[in-house]
């Protein structure tokens, strides 16, 4: 038995073996894709090879340039395997003809000519390690290209990887994964973000869970607590299955709550929206007991394909959330990329410091095509119903007036071509930034509504990377400045009547819900797994209560003390939620 | 690997053979399938509008690669 310790970043307890996903050796399972999707497989094949060339033909550039061309020389033969016409038809026979996966062609048709070589001459020995090679560069550009992997695992299983990518974590396949572990990573970054949106526990920041875990070892994952146990012992595991049997009973009593409304005992009432980052999550937040969506994150139109989504695409997506939420209020937020592999791929030079860079509403408003394309959709999507649109990261003045003269120019091509699209939609800005939060009072007065977006207004108010596991202790939502400047912007709403939400992760963490009710927020927007318990603690406390607690960390000065304090209140509201 | 690298500079289809097994000489793999080593005897056709060219320059490479060769072995390679 050994405990690792990391940041819990999704509460909850597994227990299941652990499958590692990002290790050199690719365990390569038969299966078999529907006719209809061999060539889709074929696609990727081609472009994991393509891509491979292009890392090959860059390798023998550096290594020609350090050591000289002999060297380099042994590239070539790797290139002429990329590039032979034999290998590339047997890997379209196979994909095509066998209707197997990609990643399973390469490793099938690369081991029987291994095999073949192996058997033949020991000259060909040296020949056999480059064939192995380029295999592994194949499935690992084949893995890193998207999801598959994790998304058809047969048993519940437990992953553990060095990071993974928003792409790779969104497509995890719920069902079976029961919880996540990786070395990399703080409690924000958007591999957290999707875990407590699936509702399965994870760790991040274990720095090396890797290398202890071969895979296969039963694991016991305490997300609440940040634990990682590797071969747990029996009192171990008799212990967490019993809390786990807990928790399972705890969260099925929040059933109950569904169809109650997020109201304090005093009779205040508050608004519980869900967060979501894929049209068909609309449904869990209703499911949830959610009353509209508060936050509807677009990127992932774009990180989950290769191609630039179509103003079909993104009618499509919108329409489906629509739908879904059966005239219940939407949320859109425009494209917040940036800062990540999208952007920074596309860039001729990456940037040195992209969370300071072209991110976010800057990208758009510096790429207005792609802009003008999702502004297009939303506007033409909103017809009949209750959507409204949010710019994230506006950080000055000049920035919320361009984006707004965008949504006007493209309002009046609409009406100009006679293309159906609504006319009133709300326009408001995400507040994530200290400049932002500063001069609330002034962008007041040229919004509709204000979205507190938490996990970036704590990243540049302390200066700390999210995603950074070095520096991820020292971010914390509860900062005497952080909390200030979200009062600032709850008090201006007031002050001009514009509505204020707080969709950041924040707004999910039951510990934090009297502390913001208690400073006037009255709109939370949440993953949807973590709706249930915010109206639990909601519905279990009285405004007074929220107030004097609010009064009270306001007075603190280190988010030590307000930490703690938090932490006690809420286990005298709710005891069955912080056990 | 020039031997592939430089049919792969002619159009005709080229294949080479070892007596046992015949395979398209602009494949890497299908070449190593011969175990080519010395003494071996290699077989080069062609056709195409190069054919001529290819076969002779492959073969001076063969043979040139293979400098050890003896006479009898270089005259083993034939065109086709």
């Amino acid at each position: 038995m050994k405990t690792k310790k990391g940041i819990g970043v999704s509460a909850g307890v597994a227990i299941a073996p652990a499958v590692l996903v990002d290790a050199e050796e690719f365990d390569i399972p038969h299966r078999t894709v529907p006719p209809e999707q061999a060539e889709a497989e074929w696609g990727r094949l081609k472009q994991a090879v393509s891509v491979s060339k292009r890392e090959v033909r860059e390798l023998r550039k550096q290594t020609a340039d350090r050591l000289g061309k002999e060297t380099a020389g042994i590239f070539d033969f790797h290139l002429g395997l990329l590039e032979d016409k034999i290998l590339t038809r047997k890997f379209a026979d196979t994909v095509l003809g066998d209707h197997v996966t990609a990643e399973y062609a390469v490793a099938a048709v690369l081991r029987d000519y291994a095999k073949e070589f192996l058997s033949m001459s020991p000259y060909l020995a040296e020949r056999v390690k480059d064939v192995y090679d380029i295999e592994k560069r194949l499935l690992r550009n084949l893995i890193g290209q998207r999801r598959e992997s994790l998304s058809h695992l047969r048993r519940p299983v437990v992953v553990l990887a060095h990071d993974l990518t928003p792409s790779q974590a969104a497509a995890m396949d719920r069902e079976h994964i029961r919880g996540l572990a990786l070395d990399a990573g703080g409690a924000t970054s958007h591999t957290a973000i999707v875990a407590r949106a699936l509702g399965i526990p994870a760790i991040v920041g274990l720095n090396d869970v890797t290398a202890d875990v071969a895979g296969g070892e039963t694991l016991i994952l305490d997300g609440n607590r940040g634990l990682v146990i590797i071969d747990p012992d029996e009192a171990a595991l008799r212990e967490y299955e019993q809390f786990s049997q807990q928790q399972v009973e705890f969260l099925h009593s929040l059933d109950a709550l569904r169809d109650l409304p997020a109201v304090t005992r005093d009779g205040h009432e508050v608004v519980l929206l869900g967060n979501i980052e894929f049209p068909s999550e609309a449904g869990t937040v209703l499911a949830k007991g959610g009353q509209g969506i508060g936050l509807y994150r677009t990127e992932f139109l774009y990180l989950g394909s290769d191609v630039e989504p179509t103003e079909e695409d993104h009618y499509n997506a919108y329409r489906q959330v629509i739908e879904r939420v059966q005239g219940r209020p939407v949320v859109i937020r425009t494209l917040d990329l940036g800062a990540d592999k999208y952007t920074q791929s596309r860039a001729r030079v990456p940037e040195r410091n992209p969370f300071l860079g072209l991110r976010s509403i800057r990208f758009c408003l510096q790429n207005l095509p792609m802009f003008r394309t999702q502004l297009r959709a939303i506007l033409r999507a909103s017809v009949g119903a209750d959507v409204s649109l949010m710019f994230p990261l506006i950080t000055t003045m000049t920035e919320l007036r361009q984006a707004k003269m965008v949504v006007m120019d493209v309002r009046e091509d609409l009406e100009e071509q006679g293309t159906e699209h609504s006319q009133d939609v709300p326009v408001g800005m995400m507040v994530e930034t200290p400049s932002a939060a500063l001069q609330c009072g002034d962008f007041a007065r040229e919004v509709d509504f204000f979205s507190v977006g938490t996990n970036d207004l704590i990243q540049y108010t302390l200066a700390v990377d999210r995603g950074n596991e070095k520096v991820a202790s020292l971010f914390n939502p509860v900062n005497p400045a952080v909390l200030q400047l979200i009062k600032e912007v709850i008090r201006s709403g007031q002050r001009y009547d514009v509505s204020v939400s707080l969709c950041g992760e924040m707004a999910g963490d039951p510990q934090y819900a009297l502390l913001l009710l208690g400073m006037g927020l009255r709109s939370f927007s949440c993953a949807p797994a973590a709706i249930p318990e915010i109206k639990k603690m909601i519905r279990s406390a009285t405004m007074e209560q929220a107030t004097e607690v609010a009064r009270r960390v306001m007075g603190f000065t280190s988010e030590t003390e307000i930490t703690n304090y938090l932490r006690a209140e809420a286990r005298k509201v709710l005891p069955e939620a912080f056990t | 690997m020039m031997f592939v690298e430089t049919a792969n500079r002619f159009t005709a289809k080229i294949e080479v053979s070892n007596g046992a097994l015949t395979v398209d000489a602009k494949s890497i793999m299908s070449v190593m399938r011969l175990a080519a080593s010395q003494g071996t005897v290699l077989k080069i056709a062609a056709d195409g509008q190069d054919a001529e060219g290819a076969v002779d320059e492959l073969s001076a490479l063969v043979a040139d690669g293979f400098g050890e060769m003896t006479e009898e072995e270089k005259q083993a390679l034939e065109a086709e």
